[in-house]
């Protein structure tokens, strides 16, 4: 019998929260990437076993990030607008030497392809999301998930503002737009579908400003952003797919937005969503009144600790320099006129609109201050850790590198009051962060960062270290400076290969298990292909036959399909 | 990934096959091929740039030469590497005919090599690359124009002379959802000190005095922010007040307009100021109406290629690899001077043909640097051969990757015709091997290129 090629992580405090575990000590075995049952006594004995000693090491599942921008025209036209803002970050230098090669890159907020697989991988991040990507710019998003190394990727798609969507749902066609919506998810190779300020993209495309509530009809079309949230968030239930909408909210970062918040959980009435960077949508005050301008976390977290089929990413706000982008492009208008600083926007035909700002976030900045504490409170006050998840909405409150700054607030409420003291003084009377005392666990840590969004993404393998799950683990020197913990994992192993030792990027790849897309393929109707092919050659300035992303063009894929059926 | 090695030749089918055009920035991809006595027939409708692009031509026997004779590639992939690995400063340059994969192994040869990597974009868009860094940049897909634009303002640029098909593919003829009489829906401008065929179209052509559009752009942008307009001379301009006036008016009026500035805009001194004024200007009547301001862009795949150095350096153009990670410096690490300089001692060009862009910096026809071609075959014009040689497939019609149009948008190219000659990919794929076991063993090349 052939020997098997097999891996032990021996001793370490291993926190696995999905299967139970709590900070014990036992081995890991692995085997073709993959985690394993702990093989016969004879096999583990043999001399061949490859052996790694992680006594007094914390083991985690590799970090799992459900909401960041990485990839695709958006971020490679905000690398393009700020070359400054990687002239003054240290860059990733090249590496070659026997045992691999590893290709330089810039950094700054908005890294190039392959520094963000180094940099993720190197805070012990072994998979991250893509959350805004039109389905035309689908193809680009995977060249650049091909050049991004060392994390499993995948993407959501834009269709809150798409043509046929707006359609389908002003003309009441739910099964049209369930089988428009699985077309099109195969087509661009997608994990889920995405919705950014539901019709109100599109109001701006037409010149007719921005939609401010849930029963504004969309100019052209007529249906309403309730509609189109719960049209989609059926569609997605409807096809069971693995992770449901993905909802950017309308009228993000405006004051008094919680009232929208609220309104659009509420319209769900029971179906599921993933509320995305909710920090940007719980904010209290009068639309043209900065004085009045206050948190209403405490009142969206109730509903959502009382709402299972809510899920939520913080897009939390950290103080520094970054870049603002986004899908919502009548919101990239009004940061720049906020901001009075540079402005890029790319409108993508029947599609979607997109917005790129640079943007300094300052302590002493009253308003800033104020969603850095939001994005707090909401940790603290959402009840069950299994549906939050951590999210700087790189780059949009700021880098994903910040993950670890995160969780020293979290773990240390002197640390975060002393923190809270040294931002604007008018920050206390209005939210509730400063007394709220409660500190976060390694296993809620563990939680919140990678077993709670691989659930919400619907990834079996990922976020757990049981059996059959993917051998991505991350091993962390136990100290009580958390930020110093977090940012430098001991080691990092991906698909079962050490990548990451003490800091030192490994090599460029996992191999043989090389780094994998994933994306869904849901069942859908496929006699409605005719019309779509139809009404896509009239509208749109490429054949058909080309926006389909050629299978043979992507990296390896992880495909989730067909979704399995479950009654509703 | 996609083997590039047995790629059925279209020619033994005897239908019409779908194929991307890619003779100029519109990278149409409606049109057809069909064989005909060996060889291909396009139909392009219409567009005689497009036909004359798609058709087969004689391939060379010889795909490799060191210094001028015919060579085996392995040898000639060799002595490339040989010559690159012991390189102080190479200069790779060109990625215009070529696919995306291609050009990120050229980006990879250049970051294992520390060399400075320019496209042409330093030479036709440098100016817009820096003004988009400036004030940012506001664009749409082609397909936004199509459907909505109803103000179509070309700046320096003849569209039918250069993209011919430009206009009645996205921007002045085809009906759209908001513009559902096409042409009628739309207001048209050139604005354009020479001859300009586009003209014809408009339905209004200013034509200021060569080297004035810069007095005419800022006239435009005060008027726009309803700002006094101080020291305007209508004579010298060659384009008065109230013609001016007129204009803005348009402008500020309009639903949805898109200003394409062609390379007429961006030559010339002060280029630099006038993208950026372009593009302000079209910041500044999104206080009024939606506004776009697009460049119209060459043939082959610039675009894709800038994407793609962009996204794994995190700079489009002008770079510089040599102290181990990405330095942008338009100007500094731009081919032009580089070459001038005298400063490079090796010059890979790859995709390009070299003499579209750095014969005229070295007039006298010799030159300090040792050369390396990859791509399709050098013009006779081009100065002395070059130290290695290699001739791929030709780009139009075999070529098999993405390619980006000029809004972005990409699109699959296919290949049309079978070519004896080797694929891009591969031989880069083979060189940049090369190089990095050059590199990991760290010993002395083992066949020099020049013996
Ligand atoms: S307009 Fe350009 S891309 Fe289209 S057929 Fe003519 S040359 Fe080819
Ligand atoms: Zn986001």
């Amino acid at each position: 019998m052939a020997r098997r090629d097999l891996t032990v992580l021996e001793s370490g405090i291993v926190h696995d929260p999905a299967n139970g575990i709590d900070g014990v000590v036992k081995d890991l075995w692995m085997e073709n990437g993959k985690i394993i049952s702990p093989p016969a006594r004879l096999e583990r004995d043999e001399s061949n076993v490859r052996r790694i000693d992680a006594t007094g090491y914390v083991v985690m599942p590799g970090g799992v990030d459900i909401h960041s921008h990485i990839a695709g025209p958006k971020v490679n036209l905000a690398r393009r607008m700020r070359p400054e803002d990687k002239r003054q970050s240290i860059p990733v230098e090249r590496r070659v030497s026997a045992f691999g090669a590893t290709r330089s890159g810039s950094t700054g907020s908005v890294p190039s392809t392959f520094a963000t697989g180094y940099l993720y991988s190197g805070l012990g991040y072994t998979t991250a999301f893509d959350a805004a990507i039109a389905p035309l710019a689908a193809r680009h998003a995977h060249e650049e998930f091909r050049d991004t190394p060392l994390i499993d990727k995948g993407f959501f798609i834009l269709l809150g503002n798409n043509h046929y969507v707006l359609t389908q749902i002003a003309k009441g066609e739910r099964e049209r737009l369930r089988a428009f919506a699985g077309w099109i998810l195969q087509a661009a190779g997608a994990h889920a579908i995405k919705v950014v300020n539901p019709g109100g993209v599109e109001a701006w495309k037409s010149g007719m400003g921005n939609i401010h509530s849930l029963d504004e009809p969309v100019p052209h079309f007529g249906c309403t952003a309730r509609q189109v949230v719960t049209g989609l968030a059926q569609a997605a239930m409807d096809m069971n797919l693995p992770h449901p909408i993905h909802l950017h909210c309308n009228n993000l970062g405006l004051p008094g937005n919680f009232n929208t918040t609220l309104g659009t959980m509420r319209a769900l009435e029971g179906r599921r969503a993933h509320f995305t960077h909710i920090q940007f949508h719980s904010y209290g005050g009068e639309a043209l009144d900065q004085s009045t301008f206050c948190s209403k976390a405490p009142e969206l977290a109730e509903w959502f600790n009382n709402h299972p089929e809510i899920t939520v990413d913080v897009g939390q706000v950290m103080f520094g320099e970054t870049t603002s982008m986004t899908g919502d492009g009548p919101l990239g208008y009004f940061l720049h006129k906020v901001t009075g600083r540079r402005w890029t926007s790319a409108d993508t035909e029947l599609e979607a609109g997109c917005g790129i700002v640079p943007i300094t976030y300052r302590e002493k900045k009253l308003v800033h201050a104020l969603q850095w504490a939001i994005g707090l409170e909401w940790y603290l006050l959402a009840r069950d850790p299994w549906r939050i998840a951590m999210s700087t909405d790189h780059p949009n409150g700021g880098s994903f590198l910040a993950y670890p700054e995160i969780i020293a607030l979290l773990m240390d409420r002197g640390y975060r009051n002393e923190a809270l003291n040294a931002t604007h003084p008018g920050v206390k009377a209005r939210c509730r962060l400063a007394d709220l005392d409660r500190e976060y666990t390694l296993n809620e840590i563990a939680i919140i960062t990678r077993a709670a969004p691989a659930r919400m993404l619907g990834l079996a393998t990922k976020g757990h270290l049981g059996p059959g799950a993917d051998a991505d683990i991350t091993l962390y020197q136990p100290d009580h400076d958390k930020r110093r913990m977090f940012a430098l994992p001991r080691m990092v192993i991906k698909a079962g290969r050490l990548v990451v030792d003490d800091g030192n990027i490994l090599s460029d790849e996992s191999a043989p298990h090389p780094t994998r897309t994933w994306m869904v393929r849901p069942d859908f109707d496929r006699d409605a292909v005719p019309d779509i092919r139809t009404w896509f050659e009239n509208h749109y300035t490429l054949r058909f036959d080309n926006y389909p992303v050629e299978r043979e063009r992507l990296a390896p894929v992880e495909a989730l399909a067909p979704c399995e059926k479950t009654a509703r | 990934m996609a083997s590039r090695d047995k790629t059925d030749p279209i020619l033994p089918n005897n239908s019409a096959t779908p194929a991307v055009c890619t003779g100029c920035g519109c990278l149409c991809d409606d049109v057809t091929v069909s064989p005909s006595g060996g060889s291909l027939v396009a139909n392009t409708h219409g567009c005689a740039k497009g036909q004359y692009w798609l058709e087969l031509r004689p391939e060379p026997k010889v795909s490799a030469f060191l210094n001028g004779r015919p060579a085996p590639l392995k040898k000639a992939i060799n002595a490339a590497a040989d010559i690159l690995w012991k390189s102080n400063n190479p200069l790779v340059f060109g990625l215009e005919q070529i696919t995306c994969e291609s050009a990120a192994k050229v980006v990879a040869i250049s970051d294992w090599l520390g060399a400075n990597l320019d496209t042409t974009a330093s030479f036709n868009q440098g100016p817009t690359g820096l003004a988009f860094q400036g004030v940012g940049e506001i664009s749409c897909s082609l397909g936004e124009v199509r459907n909505r634009a109803d103000l179509i303002l070309f700046w320096g640029a003849d569209p039918l002379v250069t993209h011919p098909r430009h206009t009645s593919r996205y921007s002045i003829d085809p009906p759209g959802v908001h513009v559902p009489l096409g042409r009628k829906n739309r207001f048209v401008v050139v604005i354009d000190s020479e001859a300009n065929q586009t003209a014809s179209q408009a339905d209004l052509w200013l034509r200021p005095k060569p080297g004035r559009d810069f007095e005419l752009i800022w006239a435009l942008r005060a008027m726009i922010q309803g700002r006094e307009i101080a020291g305007y001379d209508s004579a010298a301009n060659g384009v008065g007040l109230e013609e001016l006036e007129g204009l803005a008016h348009r402008l500020k009026g309009c639903r949805f307009g898109v200003l394409f500035f062609g390379d007429r805009l961006l030559a010339g001194p002060g280029h630099h100021l006038n993208a950026d004024g372009a593009v302000s200007l079209a910041h500044d009547i999104n206080a009024h109406t939606r506004f776009y301001a697009r460049p119209l862009r060459r043939a082959g795949n610039p675009m894709g290629s800038e994407s793609v150095t962009c996204w794994q350096t995190g700079y489009p153009f002008g770079l510089n690899l040599a102290r181990g990670f990405p330095r942008y410096n338009p100007g500094e690490f731009t081919a032009r001077r580089l070459i001038d300089s005298g400063e490079s001692d090796v010059l890979l060009t790859v995709g390009v043909s070299p003499g579209d862009y750095l014969n005229s910096g070295n007039a006298n026809g010799s030159h300090s640097f040792q050369h390396i071609h990859i791509g399709d075959g050098l013009p006779e014009e081009w100065q002395s051969p070059p130290k290695v040689e290699i001739r791929t497939a030709p780009f139009a019609t075999a070529a098999s990757g993405t390619v980006y149009r000029m809004d972005d948008i990409s699109l699959p190219l296919r290949p049309l015709s079978m070519s004896q000659l080797p694929d891009m990919e591969q031989v880069l794929t083979e060189l940049e091997g090369t190089i990095l076991e050059r590199m990991r063993n760290s010993s002395p090349p083992t066949e020099m290129a020049a013996s």
